[in-house]
């Protein structure tokens, strides 16, 4: 594949696991490529920026969003339901990346349109591979394609 | 008539006496009067006859010289009798000699005509009487008399007083003898009354009525006595009946008060049990979950310190590294056999008819590789419909298989499954040929984490037959093995064959 095809991915990650948020990082790097990456630290923040309200007045849009599910405030799930809910953010695509592996969790976020669930592998080149996966899949703007549904 | 039904029976028999005895009296009265009045005139109409045989006789020599004074004078004679109103001598010819009449009464011919015989008239008001008059064998002529029945009247009137006055004092007395005999018809009735209000006022059963005469009402007291002996020894059953059905009751409330006390505290206990059940193995499926974040930063740090720094560290340290990342990801794989372990009790699906049939092919067919890379048979026989939880009994299935698969030493391992029926349950059997299990571990192989073999031998944390034991068990079953070290092991598990159990 031609790497003039990729270009600078806009992430953001929402996680409070700041242990979790420079792992993905790292595994970012680990690609070779430059990101740009925000972070929200709970499902309010998150939304936040993603409205652009308060000081995320001037924040980018994002081209994709990693979405931890048990978070402090607003847990994923609400996330990404109001995702849904709006068409214009619903454009973006979604990564549901967590520790849970509860079937109830994944049927929740597929219903609600996520693109990918990911449960956290527990391996680092476990988690280096599925991550070079997803930044290889969404860079790649010939195969960027909106998210599923209405 | 009405007035009459309601008055008492002392008064009625009074009444009843003193009717009778007017009619008697009144029946008597009227016999003597009708019978008076019918033959007073006949008696009154014969003495007639005589008082005009003599005043005609003595008339006779009158009618023979024609003298009309003479005759006249005979007939004055006869103002003694009051009663006479009027008299006529008659000639031969039939034509009035003489004539006489009281003071004030009209004057009329009595009787026309000659006549040769004796005539009687009885009117309404009087009675009048002709008798020839003769001398010797000749007739020589009549004498007729009239007489009003004042006598009569005057008669039935004495009478009628006499009998008045004989009725008065007759009603008196028979009022004076009914209200001393009305008390042998009345008496034993009213005490029988009083007997019987005062029974079903006090409801005292024992009370009898006093038998005083031989007649009717003899025989009613006695049956009246009769019957308050049946009622009594029925109303004596009904009481005692009564009362053992009260103390019948008051037991059995007795009992379902204390089997509801016992049911309560039952149910209590139970819902403690089922609550603290539920937090354990929520506390259990949380801890292990959160349990994992921590992990993951451990493992996923030191690889990366290993692998951005291997240049710069020594074997020892790699090897240190390796013994901690070795750690963390079998602390790793413990909590997961705990998340799945408490996963049968939380996360478990609803029951549901399922053909075990249909859940062991499935098994099969998820374990093929395991299956053929082992070269393993497996085989069954008919496999029954059972109410489970489908996912699980899958579970089941594969953890067993998985072990006959998995504890074998030489040769194909070779697995049957097969059912029967047993009273309420199914028997399933999953026999192998592997390398059994000794005796004393029967029980302990059961129970979490409980291993027999190290990692080299067999790999695995010993969480299968656990989560398999506490599958069964909320399937309402039990689970045990048949096993001799080195003869193959036989798994039993049973399942409720009814809904109800």
């Amino acid at each position: 594949m031609n790497t003039e095809q990729y270009r600078r991915l806009r992430i953001l990650h929402v996680e409070d696991n700041i242990g979790d948020v420079r792992l993905i990082a790292e595994a970012l790097r680990e690609t070779g490529r430059d990101h740009e990456i925000a972070v929200a630290f709970d499902g309010v923040e998150a939304l936040d920026y993603l409205h652009r309200r308060g000081h995320y007045a001037d924040a980018w849009r994002p081209e994709l969003i990693l979405l931890d599910l048990n978070l402090p405030k607003k847990g994923g799930i609400e996330v990404l339901a109001e995702i849904n809910a709006d068409k214009e953010l619903r454009q973006i695509p979604v990564v549901v990346l967590t520790s849970s592996s509860a079937p109830q969790d994944i049927n929740r976020a597929y219903a609600l349109n996520a693109n990918r669930y990911i449960t956290k592998p527990a391996d680092l080149s476990e988690l280096f591979s599925v991550v070079g996966e997803l930044e290889k899949y969404w860079a790649n703007g010939a195969k960027l394609t909106p998210r599923l549904g209405v | 008539m009405h007035w009459f039904k309601d008055i008492s029976i002392k008064r009625k028999l009074t009444v009843i006496v003193m009717a009778t005895s007017a009619a008697a009296l009144l029946m008597a009265g009227a016999a003597t009067i009708i019978y008076e009045r019918v033959t007073f005139p006949r008696n009154l109409a014969q003495h007639l006859a005589s008082l005009a045989d003599v005043v005609g006789n003595n008339s006779a020599a009158a009618i023979l010289f024609n003298d009309e004074t003479a005759a006249a004078e005979h007939l004055q004679a006869l103002q003694a009798t009051p009663n006479i109103t009027m008299a006529q001598v008659y000639r031969k010819d039939g034509s009035v000699l003489a004539i006489y009449v009281r003071v004030g009464e009209p004057m009329t011919t009595l009787f026309p005509a000659e006549t040769g015989v004796s005539q009687e008239t009885i009117a309404a008001e009087h009675v009048d009487i002709f008798r020839p008059i003769f001398v010797g064998a000749e007739r020589v002529g009549g004498i007729g008399l009239r007489s009003d029945l004042t006598e009569v009247k005057v008669r039935l009137g004495a009478y009628a007083q006499t009998w008045l006055a004989v009725l008065f004092v007759s009603l008196l007395g028979a009022l004076g003898v009914a209200a001393v005999l009305q008390r042998v018809v009345s008496l034993p009735i009213l005490n029988l009354a009083g007997i019987a209000r005062s029974i079903s006022n006090e409801h005292d059963y024992s009370q009898r009525a006093v038998k005083e005469t031989g007649d009717e009402i003899g025989a009613l007291v006695d049956d009246f006595n009769e019957m308050l002996s049946q009622i009594e020894a029925r109303d004596g059953a009904l009481t005692q009946a009564q009362g053992e059905l009260e103390k019948r009751i008051r037991d059995l409330q007795r009992e379902i008060a204390d089997r509801q006390r016992a049911e309560q505290g039952l149910a209590e206990k139970t819902v403690e049990l089922q609550r603290s059940n539920a937090e354990l193995e929520q506390f259990a499926y949380v801890a292990s979950h959160d349990l994992q974040e921590p992990l993951r930063m451990i493992t996923g740090y030191t690889q990366l310190l290993a692998k951005r720094y291997h240049d710069k560290l020594d074997e020892t340290a790699a090897e240190f590294i390796g013994y901690a990342v070795d750690g963390a990801k079998r602390m790793q794989g413990l909590i997961n056999d705990l998340l799945a372990y408490s996963r049968v009790g939380t996360r478990g699906n609803p029951f549901a008819w399922a053909q075990c049939d249909k859940i062991l092919s499935d098994t099969i067919v998820s374990m093929k590789v395991a299956i053929e890379e082992s070269g393993a048979t497996v085989t069954c026989d008919p496999l029954p419909t059972v109410l489970c939880d489908e996912g699980q009994l899958g579970q089941l299935f594969q953890n067993l298989l998985g072990n006959g698969i998995k504890y074998h030493d030489s040769g194909a391992p070779r697995i049957h499954i097969n059912s029967r029926r047993q009273g309420a349950h199914w028997l399933f059997s999953v026999k192998d040929n592997g390398i059994g299990i000794e005796r004393q571990y029967h029980e302990r192989i059961f129970t979490i984490f409980q291993r027999l073999h190290n990692k080299e031998q067999y790999a695995g944390s010993g969480i299968g037959l656990a989560i398999c034991k506490k599958i069964v068990e909320r399937h309402g079953g039990k689970i045990w093995v048949e096993s001799e070290l080195g003869k193959g092991s036989t798994f039993y598990f049973t399942l409720p064959a009814t809904a109800g159990s």
